[in-house]
């Protein structure tokens, strides 16, 4: 029996077990989800990773290890751009010759490119009798789904502040995660889309003037809530506007089309791409003091050069328009209560240039 | 006119390329002098703290670079940037941003950019030629001046691999050096690590001269980044011929410590040591080391 696990990445793998369940062979595979992000699953990652690799290699290995010790014999492994593309080599000589586990890695991408026919005859091992025909039409009601998953979760992420009580709104995002696993035709994600808006607008009391801020940075972090310490959980519970841009529909399906347009935006902080996300986080800045944003929260793992590259231009932006811009640094010994120390702190400060 | 040229990064690789071509046309370069530990103090002053250390000695040339600038020595500062190599190999992530950096760093300063994206064709040719528009030298100077540097670079990198190869001498303990060329060749760190190790009867092989014969796909044929794929190949031509191997990274390259991890699984019967540099690293600890691992090459000699 095949019993098929990947990496975790946020909510997203709730997507990645929609996917794979309408593919899989389900008399001869299983899928096995991974475990949430934790302290214990970094443990196990961090153990076994190079010393100054990046965080989310960590991560992913951690949570990689740990569905192997829960009965995972295959494993995929999906990543591409800065250095995402080569964890999967690594990661597999890691699992095989370090810790001597018999699996099976496979991995979707390809020296940091994605060859789509090698990816399907990758895929077979699930389902012998997949054909193109039917990871086409699966992949689309995917991308939809995740377009769904990102509308909502984003309609939730800028309404929460207008909600009183936000344990209701906390009832609706479970339900809807319980969904995604569920959602299988175009015809459900088109149904549950005007559901679950009019369930969250039903919730809505009063559109007033709230303290707004923005978080840009690094992808992994900014889409999986433990690898920043909760951050933009806890600035929503506390009331405040958050705004972030980083979705994975975005990165797969928007990004590489909106690049020109990206470096125009930026013109006079910007010449060249400055490596995967960190063009979007100058961008993205500047189109938050454009909206009234009161501050920006910057977020990266730690070795992350392609944010790194960006901070020196966000401190010029943050100079030139007098704008509150924090950088937070993350790794595998975070400590939460300085992490919170310094974000109370920011925002005290937000709070008091607004009173002034 | 004067340019000024940083000899840090990878950027030193290349330095008798943009010489060759700015002299060829007239134009005088100036090379920033080598690192010495107020470049490294000149550069954390200006670098982002979480820089790697290679990016801080980049930033103490610039730094050299731009007072000569204030002073009138300089009309610019060129800074290359490599984001496509051939085969739609990447370059370091570091090298995409140096231009629009130093640009924040410095506004009064005039910098050059030279673009190297094979993706969007331009070679090392061509953006040479757009250099020379950028610098409103004629078309046929462009032309002629593209391939007299192009030559120049050639021979540059044939002479130092002749060079190492003809020190090779199996009577004395070779030790294969790896890392990045401006870690493992820079001046400061050079003295730092490897001159503990130099001795009549020591030589060292960088595995960063080779014969660039992309053989680097034995130990990894996943790898997409130019720097590694040139160490690689290296160390698949010498790996044979050495008794031990260094490996010199500097503090946090998260491309080395993914790409290390890799070569330590092909280099399993040799011994070698890692050493991790950063700008507080301290020269005893290192001689120490260097010292305990000389004893274990010579100790297995006679096993």
């Amino acid at each position: 029996m095949i019993i098929v696990s990947y990496p975790n990445i946020g909510e997203y793998e709730r997507v990645v077990y929609n996917f794979l369940n309408r593919i899989i062979d389900k008399d001869k595979c299983k899928i096995l989800r991974p475990v949430k992000n934790s302290k214990e699953t970094l443990k196990l990652g961090e153990k076994v990773s190079p010393n100054n690799v990046c965080t989310p290699f960590k991560y992913t290995l951690g949570t990689m290890i740990s569905s192997i010790k829960r009965g995972a014999n295959v494993i995929i492994q999906i990543g591409g751009g800065c250095r995402f593309g080569y964890y999967a080599q690594i990661q597999e000589k890691i699992i095989k010759e370090d810790l001597s586990y018999d699996v099976l890695v496979i991995n979707l991408y390809e020296g940091n490119k994605l060859n789509a026919i090698n990816a399907l005859k990758k895929l077979k091992i699930l389902n012998k009798k997949l054909s193109v025909k039917k990871v086409l039409k699966e992949l689309y009601i995917t991308l939809r789904l995740l377009r769904l998953v990102d509308y909502i979760t984003t309609y939730i992420r800028d309404n929460m502040c207008y909600i009183e009580d936000k344990s209701k709104i906390k009832v609706v995002e479970k339900e809807f995660l319980e969904d995604i696993l569920k959602i299988d035709t175009l015809g459900k994600i088109k149904e549950k889309r005007i559901y679950y808006i009019n369930k969250i607008n039903s919730l809505i009391i009063k559109r007033e003037e709230k303290l707004k801020i923005g978080i840009v940075g690094e992808l992994y972090s900014l889409m999986d809530p433990f690898s920043s310490s909760y951050l933009e959980n806890d600035l929503l519970e506390k009331g405040y506007k958050v705004k972030r841009y980083t979705t994975a529909s975005y990165l797969l399906l928007d990004k590489n089309k909106s690049e020109k347009k990206l470096l125009n935006k930026a013109k006079g902080y910007l010449k060249y791409k400055i490596g995967a996300d960190g063009t979007e986080s100058v961008v993205h800045t500047l189109e938050l003091i454009d909206e009234g944003y009161d501050g920006v929260i910057h977020v990266k793992p730690f070795g992350c050069t392609p944010e790194i590259n960006a901070m020196p231009i966000l401190k010029k932006i943050s100079n030139d328009y007098s704008f509150p811009i924090m950088f937070y640094t993350f790794d595998t010994l975070n400590s939460d209560t300085g992490f919170q120390t310094r974000i109370e702190a920011f925002i005290d400060m937000l709070e008091m240039r607004n009173k002034k | 006119m004067k340019i000024g040229i940083p000899n840090a990064l990878f950027i030193r690789e290349k330095i008798p390329l943009y010489t060759s071509f700015l002299n060829y046309n007239g134009i005088d370069t100036v090379v920033s002098s080598n690192t010495t530990m107020n470049t490294i103090e000149d550069g954390k002053e200006f670098a982002t703290s979480e820089d790697c250390i290679a990016s801080k000695i980049f930033m103490g040339h610039i730094v050299e670079l731009v007072k000569l600038y204030n002073n009138g020595y300089l009309d610019a500062i060129l800074v290359p940037r490599i984001y496509k190599g051939k085969k739609n190999m990447e370059g370091c992530v570091k090298s995409l941003a140096l231009y629009d950096i130093l640009s924040s760093i410095f506004p009064d300063t005039r910098f050059i950019d030279v673009n190297v994206d094979y993706s969007q064709n331009l070679s090392y040719f061509k953006s040479l030629i757009n250099l020379g528009v950028t610098l409103g030298i004629n078309l046929k100077n462009r032309f002629l001046g593209a391939f007299y540097a192009l030559k120049k670079q050639k021979e540059f990198e044939l002479r130092l691999y002749n060079e190492q190869f003809e020190k090779i001498d199996f009577k004395n303990k070779n030790i294969l050096v790896i890392g990045n060329e401006y870690i493992v060749r820079d001046n400061y760190i050079k003295k730092l690590v490897t001159s503990n190790l130099e001795d009549k009867k020591t030589n060292l092989v960088y595995a960063c001269i080779n014969n660039k014969n992309n053989r680097y796909k034995n130990i990894s044929d996943q790898l997409y980044f130019i720097n590694a794929s040139n160490i690689l190949n290296g160390i698949e031509e010498y790996i044979d011929i050495v008794d031990a191997c260094l490996f010199i990274t500097g503090f946090p390259c998260v491309t080395d410590s993914l790409v290390n991890e890799m070569v330590k699984k092909r280099i399993k019967d040799k011994p070698y040591i890692e050493i991790c540099i950063d700008e507080n690293t301290s020269n005893t600890g290192i001689i120490t080391r260097m010292e305990s691992f000389k004893d274990i090459i010579e100790g297995r000699r006679y096993l």
